[in-house]
Protein backbone atom coordinates (compact mmCIF):
# COMPACT_ATOMS: atom_id res chain seq x y z
CA UNK A 1 0.00 0.00 0.00
CA UNK A 2 2.89 1.92 1.09
CA UNK A 3 4.83 1.10 -2.75
CA UNK A 4 0.97 1.99 -4.22
CA UNK A 5 0.94 5.54 -2.30
CA UNK A 6 4.30 6.51 -3.78
CA UNK A 7 4.15 5.41 -7.09
CA UNK A 8 0.60 7.55 -7.24
CA UNK A 9 2.68 10.30 -5.27
CA UNK A 10 5.32 10.35 -8.27
CA UNK A 11 2.43 10.24 -11.07
CA UNK A 12 0.88 13.40 -9.39
CA UNK A 13 -1.75 11.04 -8.00
CA UNK A 14 -2.24 10.60 -4.60
CA UNK A 15 -5.30 7.64 -4.26
CA UNK A 16 -6.25 9.77 -1.15
CA UNK A 17 -7.03 12.76 -3.46
CA UNK A 18 -9.38 11.72 -6.14
CA UNK A 19 -11.27 14.90 -6.81
CA UNK A 20 -10.43 18.60 -6.60
CA UNK A 21 -11.60 19.22 -3.01
CA UNK A 22 -11.12 16.07 -1.34
CA UNK A 23 -10.94 16.68 2.41
CA UNK A 24 -8.52 14.76 4.37
CA UNK A 25 -10.78 12.71 6.25
CA UNK A 26 -13.43 12.20 3.65
CA UNK A 27 -14.16 8.15 2.63
CA UNK A 28 -14.88 7.66 -0.90
CA UNK A 29 -17.70 4.93 -0.94
CA UNK A 30 -18.44 4.83 -4.64
CA UNK A 31 -17.31 5.59 -7.81
CA UNK A 32 -19.08 4.93 -11.07
CA UNK A 33 -19.84 5.70 -14.33
CA UNK A 34 -21.84 4.78 -17.14
CA UNK A 35 -22.86 1.30 -17.45
CA UNK A 36 -20.52 -1.06 -19.87
CA UNK A 37 -23.62 -1.17 -22.21
CA UNK A 38 -23.64 2.36 -22.90
CA UNK A 39 -19.91 1.84 -24.04
CA UNK A 40 -20.68 -0.70 -26.34
CA UNK A 41 -23.42 1.39 -27.39
CA UNK A 42 -21.09 3.78 -28.77
CA UNK A 43 -18.60 0.92 -30.04
CA UNK A 44 -21.45 -0.42 -31.86
CA UNK A 45 -21.69 2.82 -33.80
CA UNK A 46 -18.16 3.23 -34.10
CA UNK A 47 -17.86 -0.59 -35.70
CA UNK A 48 -20.16 1.11 -38.05
CA UNK A 49 -17.28 3.35 -39.85
CA UNK A 50 -15.23 0.44 -39.52
CA UNK A 51 -17.72 -1.57 -41.67
CA UNK A 52 -17.56 1.10 -44.40
CA UNK A 53 -13.72 0.46 -44.50
CA UNK A 54 -14.40 -2.87 -45.40
CA UNK A 55 -17.26 -2.16 -47.52
CA UNK A 56 -15.30 -0.19 -49.77
CA UNK A 57 -12.77 -3.08 -49.92
CA UNK A 58 -15.54 -5.48 -51.33
CA UNK A 59 -16.71 -2.39 -53.54
CA UNK A 60 -13.42 -1.77 -55.34
CA UNK A 61 -12.76 -5.95 -55.57
CA UNK A 62 -16.78 -6.52 -57.17
CA UNK A 63 -17.62 -3.19 -59.16
CA UNK A 64 -14.16 -1.79 -59.99
CA UNK A 65 -11.39 -3.96 -59.94
CA UNK A 66 -8.92 -1.52 -61.65
CA UNK A 67 -8.64 0.56 -59.03
CA UNK A 68 -6.82 -1.90 -57.19
CA UNK A 69 -4.36 -1.91 -60.47
CA UNK A 70 -1.03 1.25 -59.87
CA UNK A 71 -1.58 3.56 -59.73
CA UNK A 72 -5.18 3.79 -58.15
CA UNK A 73 -4.03 1.49 -55.43
CA UNK A 74 -1.67 3.47 -54.04
CA UNK A 75 -4.50 6.68 -53.78
CA UNK A 76 -7.04 4.32 -51.89
CA UNK A 77 -4.11 2.90 -49.75
CA UNK A 78 -3.43 6.22 -48.67
CA UNK A 79 -7.13 7.51 -48.57
CA UNK A 80 -7.62 4.22 -46.70
CA UNK A 81 -5.14 4.98 -44.21
CA UNK A 82 -6.14 8.49 -43.38
CA UNK A 83 -9.73 6.74 -43.04
CA UNK A 84 -8.01 4.61 -40.38
CA UNK A 85 -6.20 7.07 -38.68
CA UNK A 86 -9.12 8.94 -38.09
CA UNK A 87 -11.23 5.68 -36.98
CA UNK A 88 -8.52 5.24 -33.89
CA UNK A 89 -8.46 8.96 -32.97
CA UNK A 90 -12.48 8.53 -32.58
CA UNK A 91 -12.16 5.17 -30.55
CA UNK A 92 -10.02 7.03 -28.48
CA UNK A 93 -12.32 9.94 -27.62
CA UNK A 94 -15.03 7.90 -27.36
CA UNK A 95 -13.21 5.87 -24.88
CA UNK A 96 -11.57 8.93 -22.96
CA UNK A 97 -15.08 10.53 -22.99
CA UNK A 98 -17.20 7.31 -21.26
CA UNK A 99 -13.46 6.94 -19.15
CA UNK A 100 -13.63 10.27 -17.82
CA UNK A 101 -17.05 10.40 -16.94
CA UNK A 102 -17.39 9.53 -13.55
CA UNK A 103 -19.87 9.92 -10.07
CA UNK A 104 -18.36 9.31 -6.38
CA UNK A 105 -19.90 9.23 -3.37
CA UNK A 106 -18.22 10.18 -0.33
CA UNK A 107 -19.28 9.62 3.01
CA UNK A 108 -19.64 13.50 2.77
CA UNK A 109 -20.83 14.57 -0.28
CA UNK A 110 -22.02 13.75 -3.76
CA UNK A 111 -19.22 14.71 -6.44
CA UNK A 112 -20.30 14.76 -10.26
CA UNK A 113 -17.27 14.79 -12.59
CA UNK A 114 -18.88 15.61 -16.56
CA UNK A 115 -16.45 15.74 -19.53
CA UNK A 116 -19.02 16.91 -21.88
CA UNK A 117 -16.53 17.63 -24.80
CA UNK A 118 -12.16 17.16 -24.89
CA UNK A 119 -12.12 20.66 -23.57
CA UNK A 120 -15.31 20.86 -21.38
CA UNK A 121 -14.43 19.66 -18.03
CA UNK A 122 -17.07 19.86 -15.13
CA UNK A 123 -16.74 19.26 -11.35
CA UNK A 124 -20.09 19.43 -9.55
CA UNK A 125 -20.30 19.19 -5.73
CA UNK A 126 -23.35 17.91 -3.57
CA UNK A 127 -23.09 17.66 0.59
CA UNK A 128 -25.17 15.10 1.73
CA UNK A 129 -27.18 17.60 4.02
CA UNK A 130 -28.75 19.30 1.01
CA UNK A 131 -30.24 16.75 -0.70
CA UNK A 132 -34.41 16.28 -0.58
CA UNK A 133 -34.91 13.49 -3.33
CA UNK A 134 -33.13 10.30 -4.63
CA UNK A 135 -34.87 8.81 -7.45
CA UNK A 136 -33.42 5.53 -9.32
CA UNK A 137 -34.64 4.95 -12.71
CA UNK A 138 -34.46 1.73 -14.94
CA UNK A 139 -36.32 1.83 -18.12
CA UNK A 140 -35.87 -0.45 -21.40
CA UNK A 141 -35.12 -3.44 -21.78
CA UNK A 142 -31.18 -3.45 -21.79
CA UNK A 143 -31.67 -1.39 -18.76
CA UNK A 144 -34.01 -3.90 -17.30
CA UNK A 145 -32.32 -6.83 -18.12
CA UNK A 146 -28.44 -5.23 -17.19
CA UNK A 147 -29.57 -3.84 -14.05
CA UNK A 148 -28.46 0.03 -15.10
CA UNK A 149 -30.62 3.66 -14.97
CA UNK A 150 -30.29 6.98 -13.77
CA UNK A 151 -30.58 8.38 -10.35
CA UNK A 152 -31.45 11.75 -9.64
CA UNK A 153 -30.69 13.67 -6.80
CA UNK A 154 -33.06 16.43 -5.91
CA UNK A 155 -31.19 18.91 -4.27
CA UNK A 156 -33.06 21.61 -1.48
CA UNK A 157 -30.95 24.79 -2.26
CA UNK A 158 -31.33 24.23 -6.10
CA UNK A 159 -33.87 23.61 -8.63
CA UNK A 160 -31.56 21.49 -11.36
CA UNK A 161 -30.42 17.96 -9.90
CA UNK A 162 -27.95 15.72 -10.18
CA UNK A 163 -28.36 13.26 -12.79
CA UNK A 164 -25.91 9.82 -12.54
CA UNK A 165 -26.31 8.89 -16.11
CA UNK A 166 -26.84 4.95 -16.78
CA UNK A 167 -24.96 4.12 -14.28
CA UNK A 168 -24.97 0.07 -13.46
CA UNK A 169 -27.24 -0.58 -9.90
CA UNK A 170 -29.27 2.09 -10.00
CA UNK A 171 -31.36 1.42 -6.55
CA UNK A 172 -28.30 0.23 -4.95
CA UNK A 173 -26.62 4.07 -5.77
CA UNK A 174 -29.99 5.51 -4.38
CA UNK A 175 -29.64 3.28 -1.28
CA UNK A 176 -25.91 4.48 -0.61
CA UNK A 177 -27.27 7.89 -0.77
CA UNK A 178 -29.92 7.89 1.10
CA UNK A 179 -28.16 5.85 4.13
CA UNK A 180 -25.55 8.24 3.98
CA UNK A 181 -28.05 10.83 4.43
CA UNK A 182 -29.92 9.49 7.35
CA UNK A 183 -26.64 8.94 9.23
CA UNK A 184 -26.25 12.56 9.04
CA UNK A 185 -26.39 14.49 12.54
CA UNK A 186 -30.13 15.93 12.73
CA UNK A 187 -28.66 19.06 12.62
CA UNK A 188 -26.78 18.79 9.68
CA UNK A 189 -30.17 17.67 7.94
CA UNK A 190 -31.83 19.93 5.56
CA UNK A 191 -35.37 19.22 7.00
CA UNK B 1 21.98 7.45 -62.94
CA UNK B 2 18.75 10.13 -60.64
CA UNK B 3 17.67 12.57 -63.63
CA UNK B 4 16.45 15.55 -61.38
CA UNK B 5 12.75 15.68 -61.32
CA UNK B 6 10.73 18.98 -60.22
CA UNK B 7 7.82 18.90 -58.30
CA UNK B 8 5.07 18.82 -59.85
CA UNK B 9 1.95 20.88 -58.93
CA UNK B 10 -0.26 18.09 -58.49
CA UNK B 11 2.59 16.55 -56.01
CA UNK B 12 2.20 19.85 -54.06
CA UNK B 13 -1.23 20.25 -53.57
CA UNK B 14 -1.67 16.65 -52.56
CA UNK B 15 1.44 16.88 -50.09
CA UNK B 16 -0.19 19.72 -48.46
CA UNK B 17 -3.85 18.64 -48.33
CA UNK B 18 -2.10 15.80 -46.59
CA UNK B 19 -0.09 17.39 -43.99
CA UNK B 20 -2.97 19.64 -43.39
CA UNK B 21 -4.89 16.40 -42.54
CA UNK B 22 -2.29 15.35 -40.18
CA UNK B 23 -1.66 18.61 -38.20
CA UNK B 24 -5.58 18.43 -37.70
CA UNK B 25 -5.53 14.59 -36.52
CA UNK B 26 -2.24 15.36 -34.32
CA UNK B 27 -4.11 18.60 -32.79
CA UNK B 28 -7.48 16.30 -31.98
CA UNK B 29 -4.83 13.78 -30.56
CA UNK B 30 -3.06 15.65 -28.72
CA UNK B 31 -6.11 17.27 -26.91
CA UNK B 32 -7.47 13.75 -26.44
CA UNK B 33 -4.58 12.62 -24.94
CA UNK B 34 -4.13 16.13 -22.75
CA UNK B 35 -7.45 15.76 -21.13
CA UNK B 36 -6.95 11.67 -20.15
CA UNK B 37 -3.43 12.59 -18.63
CA UNK B 38 -5.36 15.66 -16.91
CA UNK B 39 -8.28 14.74 -15.97
CA UNK B 40 -7.76 10.45 -15.34
CA UNK B 41 -8.28 9.07 -12.19
CA UNK B 42 -5.42 6.51 -12.99
CA UNK B 43 -2.38 7.81 -14.29
CA UNK B 44 -0.73 4.48 -15.16
CA UNK B 45 -4.15 3.58 -17.03
CA UNK B 46 -3.65 6.67 -18.91
CA UNK B 47 -0.30 6.38 -19.58
CA UNK B 48 -0.65 2.39 -21.07
CA UNK B 49 -3.38 3.81 -23.31
CA UNK B 50 -1.21 7.30 -24.41
CA UNK B 51 1.49 5.38 -25.19
CA UNK B 52 -0.59 2.67 -26.98
CA UNK B 53 -2.07 5.21 -29.18
CA UNK B 54 1.12 6.85 -30.13
CA UNK B 55 2.50 3.49 -30.91
CA UNK B 56 -0.56 2.99 -33.46
CA UNK B 57 -1.14 6.80 -34.57
CA UNK B 58 2.64 7.09 -35.14
CA UNK B 59 2.78 3.24 -37.38
CA UNK B 60 -0.38 4.52 -39.19
CA UNK B 61 1.36 7.98 -39.97
CA UNK B 62 4.73 5.51 -41.51
CA UNK B 63 2.38 3.97 -43.90
CA UNK B 64 0.65 6.67 -45.02
CA UNK B 65 3.72 8.71 -45.92
CA UNK B 66 4.86 5.35 -47.80
CA UNK B 67 1.37 5.27 -49.69
CA UNK B 68 1.81 9.11 -50.19
CA UNK B 69 5.30 8.85 -52.07
CA UNK B 70 4.06 5.73 -53.75
CA UNK B 71 1.50 8.32 -55.78
CA UNK B 72 3.10 9.43 -58.56
CA UNK B 73 1.41 12.43 -61.17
Amino acid sequence: MRRRSRIFMQLGSNPHNLFPGQQENEEVLLITRPHWMVFLGKIIFWMIFVGILFLADWAIANYAPILNTEPHVNWINLLKNIYLMFLILGLLILWVMYYLNLQIITNERVVDVTQTSLLHHTVSELHLSNIEDVTAETKGLLGTFLDYGNVYVQTAAETTRFVFDRVPNPAAVEKLILDLYEALPPDQKGE
Amino acid sequence: MNAYQPTSLGTTILTLVFYITIIGFAIYSLIALYALLRFGRSKILSMTITILYLIIAAGLYAAAITNLHAIRF
